[in-house]
């Protein structure tokens, strides 16, 4: 037991908490089609919080005792995790019965994800390239996704932010922003 | 009669050009600093320290005050104007001032702000003149029970914050909580929930969990709903940007209030001006008339937030000046510059050196004036500024993240964990789930935690009920709570 706890809490066990994770989110999205389809969304919060409170406490068991100081590590952690399962429960019984609202009608999701997917690209390329071309990328191609297509607006923005952010972080208040392997 | 003579005194030190310039810079760079998310106030005057070392110990310690003061102002400019709180301090002032920027009155809350962080400073001054022996004595009868009281009662806050969605404000502040302990355990040092990853130790730096949370969620939901094709409110042109006096008036009792709730949670060591101003929005939007228009553009609650957290400086420098202990995090900083100008900070700097202490004092008042002349033309273009069209402004508002959340740790990490929490704040904002409880969870989480378990080692949990101040001040969170909860079950007829 203490060896899985071990493991568990180490960082060779990310891709089962990932997996596991995944697997939970995809059984209950496959569970909630036919009358609870319209709360989806909600039960797949409450479901994602139950599973992180069972994680927190599962994990709280492996966390290590230091007599001396004559109180407990594992204490807050498992005192918030049963507070957090007790009233997401509760709040997963109430959409379980219908008195939650149902979940909104849904947006433009995917100009969210491919926001999201331009930021987080954009935070990748700033190990290689550095913050200031990394920054500037990410403003033109956001510029292009939002639908702004006057080349002045895309070209002064993204050459306006670059200058400032230059000017003002690294030459005036001296913050070390990545430069990235080529300009580092 | 000696403090006005005192303080007269120290008014005729500050007349004098290259002092005034000082204060002037001073609240210039700390409006400016508090803008930018990521300098916290602590950061600012931190940055600036070396500059005060060639100077006089008074005017050094007139500048690092100036910044404290105008940077707790500064932080909510990109809180009302891009829902983007540039300090912590500042989360609660978002709560209304970016409604009111929604809707196209951008003049109101940039004014209101400013008016009670002047109002505010204000009462923190007076109070922190008249008040500082008493106060400083009441604060050091605070034990961990009385500490771990005052938090609760921070905590149960989330009975306004969550807009009556009390079950949703439970889970969120408990998730806050609960993220809160990851890192290392503040009392033993053991490592929790880390995954043995280094950049976890320290927990998640609050600044980007801050922005991901209320800034990107914004961003998030705005794209979803198609806002980046919409051209933005344009302001009524019949009416004046700004409140009328009237209405300033209107918000007397609020900033008054606040103001002086704000300077005596100030005084506590570790409270600061962000439980303040939390504890403040609560207090107000319990006495309103119009409880349901907090949240959406309620002037008062803009009032609360700022005054409250500008008077905090006040009471924070009680302490600090008094018994040399720091009441926030920039107070801390200020011990500092006290020491690099061999002053020990304490009763005997009265003594000793009471030009200096009143001088202080003086500049303060000074510095609220030129806060509000400096505020005032600098709102002007901040108020063109709301006039962007969102398909423009979103992408700078993501670069301006990154910087925020990077400069706290120069972690990209720390950049990672804002998008992250970004993503989370807007699937929860989609389901109903209000967000600012995760945050207050995540700035009590260790107050609580650390002392309730100290509390416990001193003398287990009947010490709660046996300290008179604690007791109280559990009963009176017990009674926040409760008792809402009652009116609005009475109200809607049963269900939470």
């Amino acid at each position: 037991m203490d060896s899985l706890l071990v493991f568990l809490g180490g960082v060779d066990s990310f891709p089962v908490w990932i997996l596991s994770f995944l697997a939970v989110i995809a059984l209950t999205a496959f569970l909630t089609r036919g009358k609870h389809a319209p709360f989806r969304g909600r039960i797949i919060i409450c479901v994602s919080l139950l599973f992180l409170a069972f994680a927190f406490f599962l994990l709280s068991f492996g966390l290590e005792e230091i007599e001396a100081v004559g109180s407990s590590a594992r204490t807050a952690p498992r005192l918030w995790a049963a507070g957090l399962a007790f009233f997401t429960l509760d709040q997963l019984r109430r959409t379980l019965l219908g008195k939650a609202p149902e979940d909104p009608k849904t947006g433009d999701v995917q100009r969210v994800l491919l926001a999201a997917a331009i930021v987080a690209f954009s935070l990748w390329g700033m190990e290689i390239v550095g913050y200031l071309i990394s920054s500037g990328g990410m403003i033109l191609l956001l510029l292009l996704l939002f639908g702004e297509r006057r080349l002045f607006i895309l070209l002064s923005l993204t050459g306006g932010w670059m200058l400032f952010s230059w000017f003002v972080f690294i030459r005036l208040l001296h913050l070390s922003l990545p430069a990235g392997i080529y300009f580092g | 009669m000696d403090l006005f003579s005192h303080l007269l005194d120290g008014l005729g030190a500050l007349m004098g050009i290259t002092p005034l310039l000082v204060i002037m810079a001073g609240v210039a760079i700390g409006i400016l600093a508090g803008a930018m998310p990521g300098i916290s106030p602590s950061m600012a005057v931190a940055l600036l320290l070396p500059f005060s070392f060639g100077m006089t110990p008074s005017m050094g310690l007139v500048l690092l005050c100036a910044i404290y003061l105008a940077s707790n102002y500064g932080g909510s400019i990109t809180a009302v104007m891009v829902n983007t709180p540039g300090t912590p301090s500042a989360v609660v002032t978002a709560f209304d001032g970016y409604p009111l920027t929604r809707k196209g009155d951008a003049g109101t809350a940039l004014g209101v702000s400013l008016v009670a962080s002047v109002a505010g400073g204000f009462i923190g001054i007076i109070i922190l003149v008249l008040f500082s022996a008493p106060l400083a004595r009441m604060a050091l009868k605070f034990w961990p029970a009385e500490y771990f009281a005052l938090a609760i009662l921070g905590l149960s806050t989330i009975a306004s914050l969550g807009g009556g969605r009390w079950l949703e404000s439970f889970m969120a502040v408990l998730l806050g909580l609960l993220l809160n302990t990851i890192g290392l355990d503040p009392l033993s040092g053991v490592s929790r929930f880390t995954f043995d990853v280094v950049r976890l130790y320290d927990g998640f730096s609050f600044i980007p969990v801050l922005i991901g949370l209320f800034a990107l969620s914004e961003v998030f939901s705005g794209i979803e709903s198609g806002e980046v094709g919409i051209p933005p409110v344009q302001p009524d042109k019949e009416r004046s940007p700004w409140p009328t006096v009237r209405e300033y008036l209107k918000l007397k009792y609020s900033m008054i209030r606040a103001g002086i709730l704000g300077t005596v949670i100030g005084v506590f060591p570790g409270a600061g001006g962000t439980i303040a101003s939390f504890i403040a929005y609560d207090v107000e939007k319990r006495l309103s008339k119009d409880p349901d228009s907090f949240g959406k553009g309620a002037p008062a609650g803009v009032a609360a937030a700022e005054a409250s957290n500008s008077s905090s400086v006040g009471g924070a420098l009680v302490p600090l000046l008094t018994l040399g202990i720091p009441g926030s995090s920039s107070a801390a900083v200020l011990i500092g510059a006290l020491m690099i100008h061999d002053l020990q900070p304490g009763p005997e700097l009265f003594t000793r050196h009471p030009e200096v202490v009143y001088t202080l004092f003086s500049s303060l008042f000074v510095a609220n004036i030129f806060l509000l002349l400096l505020g005032l033309l600098g709102a002007r273009l901040w108020i063109k500024a709301a006039l962007i069209p969102k398909r423009l402004l979103y992408p700078m508002i993501f670069a301006f993240s990154f910087i925020g959340s990077y400069a706290v740790r120069s972690s990209l990490f720390d950049v990672g964990v804002c998008l992250v929490f970004g993503l989370l704040g807007w699937l929860l904002s989609r389901s109903k789930i209000p967000v600012s409880p995760i945050v207050l969870g995540m700035i009590l989480g260790t107050m609580i935690e650390k002392n309730l378990r100290t509390t416990i080692m001193m003398g287990g949990v009947s010490l709660f009920f046996q300290r008179p101040l604690s007791l109280t001040l559990l009963v009176l969170a017990f009674a926040s709570v409760v008792i809402p909860f009652i009116r609005e079950k009475k109200r809607t007829g049963g269900g939470l």
